[in-house]
């Protein structure tokens, strides 16, 4: 009975995800074409579910389930992200549903359940765990995206879904060799038998291994090239999903591994520095010469998880309180770009084309354009102006030696502008006849308004967000600390002079 | 409430921008409020220069805004605070007088899309008003890099050319040389945190610590410089001024040569001379070369153009040169004679772009070989040019040659480097160069033979007529008594270097 009480006390969101996609796979057979109902009955549990996540005493850090799950500050905190890019999505997914399918409940539904592994995985505290919960949140995840049955939507799902595993085996293998060395799934044990240097060179290498696994869900090399194809044909409020939500989970479960598990594994933050400046590099040289717009979202999304992962391989509070603010302010700058391009989606051939002559037909949605892009690129005085700086000051304050790296990501927000300025260009071309429809329901203007109203107005006013990310942050650090003070490292917390 | 408060000034144009994209219909309505509001903003901040102290070289005006409320970026020791000394006061008058100006000249030049037009021009002036108010070296960076939104737009839609390339390279180089700049305020803010423990952005503040080790000055410096050069511009990345220039209409032309070029002036003076007067003593021999060439090889491409945009683009490039021989003088008098320079520069070169327009606008080219013989034709508009043009020849009684004098006095006197003296005798060739094109282009566009096909063309209209007019009495009056200016931002300058 201990375990249904703690599922009552600390496991109530993910219960409730769970019981109500258990309620859509019924309602399928009871009402099957009653997508109102479905809508409603979908957004009520995940509004619950994130009500239920804000009453969580998060003041101390409690396992359940045997050690296997941690509820912490940090955790809760990820969920809530989770769950409010999930209504997001839902919101988002209402207009497509309305338009290509007879029923709603099988979409919720994969959704619900990719939304569960999300919110498990960040929890996790052992492999097995983190394992099951990854897969529940891809394999949702491949049957969201060949949802379409489409020919290049099946296409790109099995690419997807090839990669996925293939990742997935190689996740396996390293978590294999950590298991090897201790004898334990658990985080805790895996890092007191590395913890003094001990088998460092296998701890390292099972660690590459497993980031690498994680590196597919955030669409990182060694595993990002399923992105462009799966974002250009899945339906877009999946591709938002992808690309939001599920990266949201991977860095959560990245930031825990590094802070918990892997902290005294320095190499490792070296390898996760490398991989983030060539996912940017990738990512930005390849969005350069790409005219569809969902793929050039998908080379984009590359290069923003590039600079998340450059600032985590710091490993210092400051830098991890900058990535988590650019995680939450990611969350809505790329839902305004996606919603914007919801509005004229032509799936899955939309391209920068087709948005000629829009900014004199339709000001306010091409307004809407200019704040997201230009918030994606860094431009002030949009959020991912601040966001950015506030990652720049953070590798700047983590000391002189990194300058070089500091100046390569300088470089890739250049090469990042010209991209977002040329979508924004073509909006600006004389077009006579630009007659799309443009299409606005109240669910979509939702997630329209916030999205983009927050892109616009977060960043004057984004103390109280900051001072937020630092005190998640901080509440994560006593594992970041443990690395800090293994000596032998040149990534150093500053430490003003008094 | 005081009524004279910077925010004011700073939000008004912000307001305005917002409302006219929203609320107003109608062409002639649109341009009548765009005129009122910024003659508004104009006369307001004319009433700063009463307000100043004149006998107080520091910072006097200050407001932080938003801070209180913790609401801006309090945690990272940003706020949005705004200060005013006598070379901040200047530049934003001249900002708000440039911009009034380019409104009613936007009249016959502006086509379509009036609204959206106005809208970005208001965005504009707030961008730029922010880079002359700021205090804090984060609002400025900020400032500086918003400034690039309205003026990509401002290109790219009502140019004329290709609109879209330069538009695009202008930002493009702009970014590139703010990354540098960005770099290197992070740098002098990790060091000011490190070493005195207090996070902060105040330029007041960081400028007057001088705990920074020399490597780091060196090295912000550059970061700085890099930043300032793209704007001003400095020679090797001067590429995008010309075209820029040549693509943007006629009242753009007139606030990029009149303004924005002087952000890259101003924050030479305000961040890397106030923050690193030793390096920049220990770069002046550099930086008075790079002078040198801005002067001398854009006054050569200048006599080579064909292109009247284009001559004046680079002739314009030619006398921003004057303005970092004034600066490396390192002493008040050059450095009150690169604010000098400054304004002329401002004053003059947004006259001529004028007058580019007012020629183009009737006879739709801008090929030199094309045009002769107007002054039968547009009587006035040669007199005003004529003005124009031996003011940035430097005519004494004008105010160019109030600045070119200051500036070349100021060095010839200095003890920056040694043997400065040689480098300013060769500065001076520039001038002679500067003097042989203006004169011939005045001479082969108003004199000689006219094409039968201008036979036709309107004179010159009330409103072209009116900014011409106002920017030649600005010439004249402060050439002739440049004291009411130099009264203004002298001070700060004198005690900056007496201190």
């Amino acid at each position: 009975m201990e375990f249904l009480a703690d599922i009552k006390n600390l496991m109530l969101p993910e219960a409730t995800i769970l019981i109500g996609s258990l309620l859509l796979c019924i309602l399928a057979f009871v009402t099957p074409q009653a997508k109102k109902i479905d809508f409603g009955i979908t957004l009520l549990i995940l509004i619950s579910a994130l009500i239920l996540c804000a009453q969580i005493d998060t003041e101390t850090v409690i396992m359940t389930f045997g050690g296997s799950f941690l509820i912490s500050k940090f955790t809760i905190f990820f969920k809530e992200l989770v769950l409010l890019g999930t209504i997001l999505t839902v919101f988002l997914s209402d207009k497509y549903l309305a338009k290509n399918s007879k029923s709603a409940c099988e979409f919720y539904m994969f959704l619900l359940i990719a939304t569960l592994g999300a919110m498990i995985l960040v929890s996790s505290r052992d492999f097995i765990t983190m394992f099951v919960s990854l897969e529940t949140l891809s394999i949702s995840g491949y049957i969201l995206s060949g949802f379409l049955k489409k020919k290049g939507s099946q296409e790109s799902m099995l690419k997807y879904l090839i990669l996925g595993a293939v990742a997935s085996a190689v996740m396996l293998y390293g978590i294999s060799l950590l298991y090897g060395i201790s004898g334990s799934m658990r985080f805790e044990t895996i890092y007191l038998a590395t913890k003094n240097h001990q088998f460092f060179n296998v701890a390292a290498l099972a660690g590459v291994f497993v980031l690498s696994g994680l590196c597919f869900k955030l669409a990182t090399i060694p595993f990002y090239n399923w992105a462009p194809d799966v974002y250009q044909n899945s339906p877009l409020s999946v591709s938002a999903f992808l690309s939001t939500v599920s990266k949201i989970a991977g860095f959560g479960i990245i930031i825990r591994l590094i802070s918990e598990l892997f902290s005294g594994i320095w190499i490792l933050y070296l390898i996760i520095g490398i991989i983030a400046l060539i996912s940017m590099s990738i990512g930005n040289f390849l969005g350069l010469c790409e005219n569809n717009i969902k793929r050039l979202l998908a080379y984009s999304s590359i290069a923003h998880a590039g600079y998340i992962l450059s600032v985590l391989s710091l490993g210092s509070t400051l830098s991890l309180s900058a990535a988590i603010f650019y995680i939450i302010t990611y969350l809505f700058m790329n839902f305004a770009a996606w919603s914007c391009i919801e509005l004229l989606d032509k799936s899955p051939e939309t391209s920068i084309e087709d948005f000629k002559g829009l900014a004199f037909k339709k000001p306010f949605l091409a307004f809407a354009i200019v704040i997201s892009f230009a918030s994606l690129a860094g431009l002030p005085i949009f959020v991912g102006f601040f966001s950015k700086f506030y990652l720049f000051q953070a590798i700047a304050f983590a000391g002189f030696l990194l300058y070089p790296f500091l100046f390569f990501i300088l470089l890739n927000s250049l090469i990042a502008l010209y991209y977002y300025l040329k979508v924004i260009k073509v909006m600006f071309d004389e077009d006579e006849e630009f007659e799309k429809e443009v299409f606005f329901g109240k669910k979509f203007a939702v997630v329209f308004l916030f999205s983009v109203l927050l892109t616009l107005f977060a960043g004057i006013f984004s103390a109280p967000i900051i001072n937020y990310s630092q005190q998640i942050a901080q509440s994560q650090i006593p594992a970041v600390i443990e690395y800090d003070s293994i000596e032998g490292t040149f990534f150093d917390n500053p430490k003003p002079a008094k | 409430m005081n009524l004279l408060s910077l925010m004011t000034l700073l939000i008004i144009p912000l307001i305005a921008s917002v409302a006219i994209a929203l609320f107003i219909e109608g062409e002639v309505a649109i341009r009548r409020i765009a005129k009122a509001i910024s003659g508004l903003i104009f006369v307001y901040s004319l009433f700063f220069i009463l307000f100043l102290d004149p006998a107080n070289g520091t910072y006097q005006v200050t407001q932080e805004i938003l801070n209180a409320g913790k609401l801006w970026l309090h945690p990272l020791g940003i706020s949005f605070s705004l200060a005013l000394d006598g070379v901040s006061l200047v530049m934003v008058v001249l900002t708000t007088f440039i911009t009034f100006l380019a409104v009613i000249a936007s009249k016959n030049n502006i086509t379509h899309k009036h609204k959206f037009y106005y809208s970005l021009i208001f965005l504009l002036e707030f961008a730029v008003l922010g880079v002359f108010l700021a205090r804090d070296l984060f609002l400025f960076f900020m400032f500086w890099e918003l400034e690039l939104i309205p003026m990509y737009f401002l290109i790219s839609v009502w140019g004329t050319g290709r609109p879209k390339y330069s538009a695009m390279k202008f930002v493009l180089y702009t970014f590139f040389g703010s990354l540098f700049m960005l770099a290197a305020i992070l740098a002098v803010y990790y060091v000011h945190f490190m070493q005195t423990g207090s996070l902060s952005m105040d330029m007041g503040l960081l400028g007057l610590y001088n705990g920074y080790p020399a490597l780091l000055q060196f090295f912000a410096f550059i970061g700085f410089f890099i930043g300032f050069a793209v704007k001003f511009p400095i020679v090797p990345l001067h590429n995008w001024l010309p075209d820029a220039h040549v693509d943007a209409p006629t009242p753009i032309s007139m606030l990029l040569a009149g303004i924005l070029l002087k952000m890259g002036a101003y924050g030479l003076i305000r961040i890397n001379m106030y923050f690193f007067p030793s390096v920049f003593n220990f770069f002046a021999p550099l930086i008075f070369t790079l002078g040198i060439i801005n002067i001398i090889y854009a006054a050569m491409i200048a006599y080579a153009q064909t292109d009247l945009k284009k001559l004046i683009a680079y002739s314009s490039i030619s006398h921003m040169g004057i303005i970092l021989v004034g600066l490396c003088a390192m002493n008040s008098i050059g450095v009150s004679g690169a604010v000098m320079q400054m304004i002329a520069h401002g004053l003059i070169s947004a006259g001529l772009f004028m007058a580019v327009g007012v020629i183009y606008l009737r006879t739709h080219t801008r090929d030199i070989e094309k045009l002769g013989g107007l002054a039968q034709k547009l009587p006035f508009l040669y007199y005003l040019s004529m003005i124009l043009a031996l003011a940035s020849v430097g005519l004494p009684g004008l105010i160019g040659f109030i600045g070119e004098a200051l500036c070349f006095y100021g060095a010839a006197v200095s003890d920056a480097f040694p043997k400065i003296q040689i480098f300013v005798a060769i500065a001076l060739i520039g001038i002679i160069l500067g003097a042989i094109y203006i004169t011939s282009i005045i001479k082969r566009v108003f004199c000689g033979v006219m094409l039968d096909d201008y036979n036709e063309i309107e004179p010159i209209r009330t409103h072209e007529l009116v900014v011409l007019l106002s920017l030649v009495i600005l010439i004249v009056v402060f050439g002739l008594f440049p004291s009411f200016l130099t009264d203004i931002f002298s001070l700060p300058i004198d005690s900056f270097f007496n201190a």
